[in-house]
């Protein structure tokens, strides 16, 4: 009896277990609810034939009852999630509409990573006028009249009789900056650099610098060393080989010209290096005693390096970009790629 | 300049392999560039430093890396030779600090020829053109030992050498066949006429031919200053300017004679007259004192005394050693004039030391506030906020042409020495090569852009020459003047800079009277308006462009203030919607002004639209803004706001004579 009863119960759930799997759609779905779990359903009749059973009976078959139901209810509720009609309420896959974004000049992204990278080592910002006498631009730096050396910086002038020119680097700044505050001093500045270069693929009348300095009591080669290269790891974001060579400068002495190994062709050789795996980054050095002399420092007490890039170098050779006329013509295709 | 492996190996008694040869050359920063290698010689060149005038020579370069090498120098042979003649040309200088030294001597009945052999090879090989075997003699011993010789034609000089300034319209035809005016330029002369550029380049009337027999050779020490103003004057660089204008020696200008007449004797053979020379006393050779521990505190390194006497002597230079050799009192060879001082000791101490042996260090260093001496931080602000809102930088050169401001009669300053018409004048304004970035843009099809700009423009005042760190922001096809203005007013918020006022003035910039200035705190801070027609059209622009110019250094205090928290409200504001239609010519400001005088709990005030013609009366405009009510203290009733309306509208139809549009929406 009790055996006949369960056997008829299973069926009934093989029944609907098979008939809902071929159900698409809410209506049926709901006539198989009906059917299945309903008030009126096959299994809730069986249920009447329970009160007839002996006492144990009723416990192996209540309970088998409560199994079936339970899974009959899972059956319905995981199956309304498949037949449930959906809204789409947007097609998600077109594309969003674009709004205007802005972007700042890839000369300014360069200056401010640079300047960054220095103000974490603890360096402020500095500035200086950019029509500049040669007093500032030359002689404090070193380079008086006649110096050979002024042949490396061919000059703007504004009133040559007057010694007014247009600076061509960033050094002056030194030279402003110590005149008015005394060691010890970290200072960094960027700024516009004019030569009398003509404007071609790699030559600009107007191009920027970078230039630091750093003056304290014993300062040494040392330090320069270890300065550029945590900034050029900083910069690059790898570790490049860094290679310091004697170079001439009038303001520093010992002078440096600081090469790493190519950014592009990993030291391989490639036409950006003129295949020698090296590119020289910026000039550098300790400053001469006759620069300190000439802002009133003592010589003795005081050591300092300095050292001066070229930004549109630095950024062209990060962005890899090829013509350096790119950062003046402001083609907006090319700022936005930055 | 040019070297050729082979040739430097003649100044070592042994070989040295070309690969230790070329790296030495490396470490000392004179990187060889190589241009052509063939059988086992390579020739290469090097750039060399403007204060080493000594390394424009085989023997110097030789010299240069042979503390390096175990391989002892061989020095070129330099031997006085007797005089055979008594013929000499007696000399006269006319200003002992143009020509410090000046020797000649004459060779007679030489044996004239082409050149040919080593010393043709060597100097085709660095660069030069070969000549007559005498004229290549004297350009060997140029690139031997760095002193520039001259030969002259001794039967083409009259009487006597005087090394003296160009009279007024003296001309001379060089070597090279170009007259050349040498009035106030340092000449070498005869009694008639000049037959030289001093340091600089030979005439053609003394110059050696095919008939010369009789010679006369010119070793000298000109003042390096003289022969640089004059090549510069001249526009005319030579080998021989080259290395006199870097600053030679009495000392080099002695060898340089010695070395070519015994050569010349040699080779062509003649008859060697009698020396004369003529200069001044100079004391040569500069002393130092030099302390050891200075390279400890400069480079930060120590030496041992074995190195630095090994580099001194192979550098020449004679010493004597002081306190435990703690102190060196050092005698540098004459030419090389670039070691002056101790530093200089130091550099080539650090040089021979290797750069690349020297270790890193970071500094300690003392904790003090950043130096800041600039708008830098100020500007990055700018820029930031700027971007957000879309504008796109541009950096532009700093010049603008001569037609531009011959065009608009600008101010500008000029360049006495420009590189071309376009790029003659500084800017003084940043809307030029702004305007020449939007024409670049719209012929390459890119016809809607938002740009913004900040640099230095440059105004002569008086005597002084000023530089403004300026802005101008500018737009085209991207909305209206009043989407534009409202960027512009976002952009002065995010400063806190909130009622800023305009009025409306000319601008020599601005189409007509569509400008207006901006001010705030009764400071004029900026302007605003549309691109005038006249500037557009010398750019070939027709769309239609809005700008903003404003001055840094009047923003900046705004700009840097510290920002201050206001309490947030607790009781609901109510927001109620106007529309008016007001005379076309209103002044928004004084509206404002009135409805402010009402003193109700107004918390903001805003137009959102403006509307003209359609269906709006001839000489009218339409103004909808919105004002918020707010009370610190309580809920505001209906009735009240109600109240706060009436006043309102009441205000602007009796002062201004305007018309409430339909019902409050």
């Amino acid at each position: 009896m009790v055996e006949e009863i369960i056997k008829k119960a299973e069926n009934f759930f093989e029944e609907g277990k098979k008939e809902i799997e071929n159900i698409t759609d809410e209506e049926l779905l709901e006539k198989w609810r009906i059917k299945f779990l309903g008030r009126k359903s096959f299994l809730n009749q069986l249920c009447t034939d329970i009160p007839n059973l002996s006492k144990e009976e009723k416990i192996i078959c209540g309970s088998k009852f409560n199994e079936l139901k339970k899974n009959l209810i899972k059956l319905y509720e995981d199956h309304k999630n498949k037949v449930r009609k959906r809204e789409i309420k947007y097609n998600l896959t077109f594309p969003g509409r674009r709004f205007f974004t802005g972007n700042l000049h890839p000369i300014t992204k360069v200056i401010d990573e640079i300047v960054d990278i220095f103000h974490r080592l603890g360096f402020g910002v500095a500035e200086g006028p950019e029509i500049e006498t040669d007093f500032y631009n030359f002689t404090a730096l070193n380079t008086p009249e006649e110096h050979p050396a002024r042949d490396i910086w061919d000059t703007f002038y504004i009133d040559k009789k007057n010694n007014i020119l247009l600076r061509t680097h960033t050094s002056p700044v030194q030279v402003r900056i110590m005149e008015k505050y005394l060691p010890p001093l970290r200072i960094i500045a960027p700024g516009k650099c004019f030569r009398r270069d003509s404007f071609d693929s790699s030559h600009s009348p107007m191009f920027h610098q970078i230039e630091g300095l750093m003056v304290d009591k014993n300062i040494k080669f040392t330090h320069l060393k270890g300065i550029l290269t945590y900034f050029i790891y900083e910069f690059f974001k790898k570790e490049v080989k860094l290679i310091f060579s004697p170079s001439y400068f009038p303001f520093t002495e010992p002078s440096a010209e600081l090469s790493i190994s190519c950014v592009i062709c990993s030291g391989k050789g490639c036409s950006t290096c003129g295949n020698t795996g090296f590119l020289e980054i910026l000039g550098c050095g300790i400053v001469h005693p006759n620069v300190f002399k000439n802002v009133g420092y003592e010589s003795s007490e005081f050591t300092g390096f300095a050292f001066g890039m070229g930004v549109e170098r630095l950024a062209m050779l990060k962005y890899g970009i090829d013509d350096i006329r790119h950062f003046f013509y402001n083609d907006i295709r090319f700022l936005n790629q930055f | 300049m040019k070297y050729t492996y082979k040739t430097l190996l003649n100044y070592f008694i042994d070989e040295i392999k070309k690969d230790e040869i070329f790296k030495f050359l490396e470490i000392l920063g004179l990187t060889p560039k190589i241009i052509k290698e063939e059988n086992d010689d390579i020739i290469f060149e090097i750039e060399t430093p403007a204060n080493r005038p000594d390394l424009l020579s085989f023997w110097g370069l030789a010299k240069e890396i042979s503390p390096f090498v175990k391989i002892p120098l061989k020095n070129p042979e330099i031997k006085k030779l007797e005089e055979e003649i008594l013929d000499f040309i007696p000399i006269e200088i006319e200003n002992e600090n143009d020509c410090f030294y000046y020797s000649c001597r004459i060779i007679k009945d030489i044996d004239n020829h082409q050149s040919h052999g080593q010393i043709k090879k060597i100097l085709e090989n660095v660069g030069f053109r070969s000549s007559f075997l005498v004229v290549d003699i004297s350009n060997f011993v140029m690139c031997e030992i760095g002193q520039p010789l001259h030969i002259f034609d001794l039967d083409k000089i009259k009487e006597k050498i005087i090394v003296r300034k160009g009279k007024k319209g003296e001309k001379l035809i060089t070597i090279d066949g170009k007259e050349r005016d040498v009035e106030d330029i340092l000449i070498i002369a005869d009694v008639e006429k000049p037959i030289a550029i001093a340091g600089i380049m030979g005439g053609i009337n003394s110059e050696v031919t095919s008939n010369t027999k009789n010679i006369l050779i010119e070793s000298a020490y000109f003042n390096p200053v003289i022969i640089r103003k004059g090549s510069k004057k001249l526009g005319l660089v030579s080998e021989a300017s080259i290395r006199f204008e870097k600053g030679l020696s009495v000392s080099l200008a002695k060898m340089g004679m010695e070395r070519a007449t015994k050569m010349i004797k040699e080779l062509c053979g003649g008859k060697i007259g009698k020396e004369s020379f003529s200069g001044k006393q100079i004391n040569e050779g500069n002393e130092i004192i030099f302390k050891k521990e200075s390279v400890e505190k400069i480079i930060g390194i120590r030496v041992r005394k074995e190195f630095i006497r090994n580099l001194f002597e192979k550098l020449g230079f004679s010493y004597k050693e002081f306190r435990k050799d703690k102190i060196y009192v050092i005698k540098v060879p004459e030419n090389r004039k670039d070691l002056k001082e101790e530093i200089d000791i130091v550099e080539e101490i650090a040089k021979y030391s290797m750069y690349s042996s020297i270790p890193l260090e970071m500094p300690k260093v003392n904790l003090k506030p950043f130096i800041h001496n600039s708008n830098y931080y100020t500007i990055s602000k700018i820029k930031e906020i700027l971007v957000n809102f879309g504008f796109c930088e541009v950096i532009t050169l700093s010049f603008i042409s001569e037609k531009l401001v011959e065009n608009f009669k600008l101010d500008a300053i000029k360049i006495e020495n420009p590189i071309s018409q376009s790029f003659s004048f500084l800017r003084c304004s940043l809307i030029f090569n702004m305007l020449e970035v939007m024409k670049y843009n719209i012929s390459h099809q890119n016809k809607e852009l938002e740009i913004f700009e900040i640099g230095r423009v440059y105004k002569k005042i008086g005597d002084k020459y000023n530089e403004i760190d300026s802005l101008m922001i500018m737009s085209l096809n991207r909305g209206t003047f009043f989407d534009f203005k409202g960027k512009i007013e976002s952009f002065f918020e995010k400063f806190g800079v909130v009622e800023i006022e305009n009025i409306m003035t000319e601008n020599f910039y601005a189409e007509d009277n569509n400008n207006c200035d901006i001010y705030y705190q009764n400071e004029k801070i900026g302007s605003l308006f549309l691109v005038s027609d006249k500037l557009k059209k010398f750019y070939g622009i027709n769309e239609e462009i809005y700008a903003c110019e404003i001055e840094i250094g009047l923003i900046s205090k705004f700009i840097n203030q510290d920002k201050k928290f206001k309490k947030l409200p607790i009781f609901p504001a109510a927001k109620r919607d106007f529309s008016f239609l007001l005379p076309e010519d209103i002044n928004w400001k004084m509206v404002k002004e009135e409805i402010k005088k009402l003193s109700l709990p107004i918390e903001t005030l805003e137009v959102f639209d403006i509307y003209k013609g359609g269906n709006i009366p001839h000489g009218k405009i339409s103004i909808s803004f919105s004002v918020s009510f707010r009370s610190f203290d309580k809920t505001l009733i209906n009735e009240e706001i109600e109240n706060f309306e009436k006043m309102i509208i009441d205000t602007i139809e009796r002062k201004f004579s305007g018309k409430l549009r339909g019902e409050n929406v």
